[in-house]
């Protein structure tokens, strides 16, 4: 589609919608016998500098993340686009490269018993996404759909076949002609319960899964580096027809499932993908990840472990940096909290080299006792701890004094290298003691390895205590305190923190709040962050607007990250869903 | 069963898998240098550029453009440094044509390039206009549109020799910051080669061949002075390279011909060159 038919089916459905809108604010809209549904977003800031802080002058002081969706159905077929305007973005989003605009998403997809076919950009994820993972993460920046051609077929009840083709999209660079890359994948699942009636019937569920993904991309460079035999400086290369130009990656899964018990397994493995991310090894990847789970009334047990070696997949082999191009997904074990203080000790799950575990008991002490209370009371406990893998270095590659362009190195399977990534050995209470009044307190002991997880830096030991206290007032009204303290004689010390939020439902809510290293070795650096904000919510429309500061850190959604910079000043957010 | 043997073949056509088998790498080992360098002068030192002409012995056009060169190294004098590539269908061997002026590193070179066909020149590895071929009407242009007030470096070329091996002793001196990470080739030419080309009036059995790329020193691309490839202002780099030498060249109408490449443009900083 040329750009200018794109642009003209993007203004023609914005035309239907003012011609035919009444009530935007109301659910999707109908014209004919389909429905238009979308939703839209501008997330502002009005930037102000503080050298304290390391908040930058902006030389445009307003910069703006915005998009707007739109989809239309009709039965079995859809078609939608996305327009992003990211050409002055805020600037965590220039620091990733995320800036541009244009029509970044359209599709137009047909869908019936047998077949669904989608032509144009979307998102797909095979099992846990080892092999493929295609999908987006407004918040970090993370966008890699695939345009091409996607097709599902349902040949027989529950045998599920995926393919698609596509070449994956970077960022706001549309020029897809000069593109020397791209992905194919298949997937299929059968699950035995849709399949065979009597086990469906018997309540356990299972299902039997496999991925083949592979990408193509063409090898015109040599890559050239130095080696160290004996102490001499050589120079090597590696041939540009060296270099593998479809790398196939491929996936198993299991899952099983009987009353309270689940149990999920996959299995990866990566052809030999010599990249920047790995230094140019030859070695192949492997990732390996299992859970169980049981749960009844009043008790949930679950672990995990999770191993993946040299599993960074992208679509550019030269490209390493944050998600971009990531063909796969390597998901973090790790329980994810939401506390302000953890937040710059978040996990992110490392594709290239981890294994660890995680432990979760969850228990309800029973209502109406004398230790559960009126409501009952929630316990979770939880543990995890990650490595680095164990590498034992390829025999070249310590005579070259480099692993590039040789195998790298051999790791034995589930031992645990010496370095400890990240532990975490946690504690929350939750309880109720009346209508009005429910009660949060958590504790956490934190290891966190900065220098392999940042870059810089030592092991951190941090100790950290949560309370989140919630008054409902009246059935409009509620107040709520949250407070957190970080206890750590690394990185920049003691923090404390509190949150007074108040809400008036359904409409308004109001919070304000302070983030303050009190314990930073360096006095002039023990700085407030504190923030004030307002939302107002109206039907499916939320616009909230906060002032204050922001601490640089980092952002860690499902265990993937990108950096915070610092920053100061007023900011704006409309969302709104139709 | 169709859709069975339909997801098979679809599950084939996806199968695409490249597995390498080591080696992976290749090493340019370095040689000793055996040479004294001449006191430099840099107020002396002048830009160079490479001239890159892409020609075959059955291409019928390559005579007018070898004639055209010819014409352009008198005007440009030794600022202009010619190397005639054979690569591509019109420099294939048969018993009409039997003398194998190809190299692999020539071949690589066409194909990194995209040399479209023959004769075509590359001109100091600059782009000229969107793609790097220059066909023969645009080649004087293509010279003059080179900077050559833009001297980043001056080479010096001492070649020796021992037993039966061809040594280049190469000094590098950076005379003017160069941002981007350099590396050094050094290629073998040779002249005066008598051999069989084909012109317009038919096949000249006794046509004399000259510039053409005999062997590379050190690999397609060349080869890193420092470990990261950045150059140092007012430093210099010295590096030695060996090759066997072929009985079938003759020294006399040999030269080493050394180029400074910028890896992130491919443009030729600087070339020199010397006889045997």
């Amino acid at each position: 589609m040329t750009k200018s038919a794109k642009n003209l089916f993007f203004l023609a459905t914005v035309f239907i919608i003012a011609l035919t809108s009444i009530q935007p604010l109301s659910a999707q809209i109908k014209v004919g016998d389909g429905v238009i549904s979308g939703d839209f977003s501008l997330n502002g800031m009005f930037y102000r500098p503080d050298s304290l802080i390391g908040a930058e002058e902006v030389d445009s002081k307003v910069r703006a993340n915005s998009w707007l969706n739109l989809q239309y159905t009709n039965s079995g077929f859809t078609v939608g686009a996305r327009y992003e305007f990211y050409s002055f973005p805020l600037i965590d989003f220039e620091k990733i490269g995320y800036k541009g605009q244009g029509l970044t998403y359209y599709f137009a997809d047909y869908k019936n018993d047998f077949i669904q076919v989608t032509a144009g950009t979307f998102y797909e994820q095979f099992g846990q996404g080892f092999a493929l993972r295609a999908y987006e993460d407004r918040q970090l920046g993370i966008d890699n759909s695939l345009l091409g051609m996607r097709v599902k077929a349902t040949p027989y009840k529950g045998v599920y076949l995926k393919g698609v083709w596509g070449i994956m999209r970077n960022n706001f660079d549309f020029n897809y002609a000069n593109r020397k890359d791209y992905i194919r994948g298949l997937d299929a699942e059968i699950a035995l319960a849709d399949m065979i009636p009597a086990i469906g019937n018997s309540g356990v569920t299972a299902s039997l899964g496999g991925s083949f993904v592979s990408k193509f991309e063409q090898s015109i460079d040599d890559i050239y580096f130095t080696i160290f035999p004996d102490s001499n400086m050589i120079s090597a290369f590696i041939p540009s027809k060296n270099i593998p130009q479809n790398i196939a990656t491929w996936a198993t899964r299991l899952n099983l499932g009987y009353k309270g018990f689940r149990l999920e397994a996959e299995y990866a493995n990566k052809a030999n993908d010599p990249n920047n991310s790995n230094n140019y090894i030859y070695k192949n990847g492997e990732a390996f990840f299992i859970s169980g789970t049981y749960s009844m009334k009043g008790l949930g047990v679950a672990a995990s472990f999770i191993r993946s070696d040299n599993m960074d997949y992208r679509s550019q082999r030269a490209i390493s940096t944050n998600s971009l191009l990531g063909i796969n997904y390597i998901p973090a074990i790790n329980r994810q909290y939401s506390y302000q203080l953890l937040s710059d000790y978040a996990y992110a799950s490392l594709p290239n080299g981890q294994i660890g575990f995680q432990a979760q008991i969850n228990y309800l002490i029973p209502k109406k006792t004398k230790i559960g209370g009126k409501y009952g009371t929630d316990i979770t406990l939880s543990y995890c701890r990650f490595h680095d893998i164990d590498r034992v270095i390829d025999a070249t590659a310590e005579i070259n004094g480099t692993i590039m362009g040789t195998l790298g190195y051999s790791s034995p399977f589930f031992k645990f290298g010496e370095d400890l990534l990240y532990q975490d050995a946690g504690i929350e209470i939750s309880r109720k003691f009346d209508k009005r009044w429910k009660l949060v307190l958590s504790y956490n002991y934190l290891n966190y390895n900065l220098e392999l997880l940042q870059g810089h830096g030592d092991l951190v030991k941090a100790h950290h205590a949560g309370f989140d206290l919630t008054c409902k007032i009246n059935k409009k009204h509620a107040l709520r305190l949250e407070s957190q303290y970080l206890f750590t004689k690394q990185d920049k010390g003691n923090y404390a923190y509190a949150m007074l939020e108040y809400s008036i439902s359904p409409r308004w809510f109001f919070s304000i709040g302070d983030q303050w290293n009190y314990g930073n070795p360096n006095p002039e650096m023990r700085l407030h962050y504190y923030n004030v904000a307002a939302s107002f919510v109206y039907g499916t429309t939320r616009i909230s607007l906060n002032f204050g500061k922001v601490k640089e850190g980092m952002l860690c959604i499902g265990g993937v990250c990108r950096a915070v910079p610092a920053s100061y000043g007023l900011g704006l957010n409309i969302m709104t869903t139709f | 069963m169709k859709k069975l043997s339909l997801f098979c073949i679809i599950i084939a056509c996806f199968w695409a898998c490249d597995t390498i088998e080591g080696p992976y790498y290749q090493a340019i080992p370095t040689d000793i240098v055996e040479a004294e360098f001449e006191t430099l002068d840099p107020s002396k030192v002048y830009r160079k550029i490479l001239f890159e002409e892409y020609t075959g012995h059955i291409c019928v056009n390559c005579p007018e453009a070898h004639e055209r060169l010819a014409e352009l190294h008198h005007a440009w004098g030794d600022t202009l440094v010619p190397i005639a590539i054979h690569a591509g269908a019109y420099a294939t061997v048969s018993a009409m044509y039997p003398e194998d002026f190809t190299t692999p590193e020539g071949k690589e070179w066409a194909n990194y390039f995209n040399i479209s066909s023959n004769p075509r020149a590359v001109v100091n590895r600059q782009l000229y206009g969107t793609s790097y071929d220059v066909p023969l009407i645009n080649w004087p242009n293509a010279i003059n549109a080179v900077d050559r007030s833009y001297i980043a470096a001056a080479i010096q070329l001492v070649p020796t020799e021992r037993y039966n091996k061809l040594k280049a002793n190469v000094k590098v001196s950076v005379l003017e910051n160069i941002s981007a990470p350099v590396q050094l080739s050094i290629v073998l030419i040779e002249d005066n080669i008598i051999s069989p080309q084909s012109t317009p009036a038919g096949r000249d059995t006794t046509y004399v061949h000259n510039h053409v790329l005999r062997a590379v020193f050190n690999g397609t691309f060349g080869t890193r002075l420092t470990e990261d490839g950045y150059l140092v202002k007012d430093e210099s780099y010295e590096v030695a390279y060996t090759l066997d030498w072929k009985n079938k060249w003759v020294k006399e109408n040999c030269s080493i011909v050394a180029f400074l490449i910028n890896k992130e443009t491919d443009e030729v900083i600087q070339v020199e060159h010397t006889k045997l």
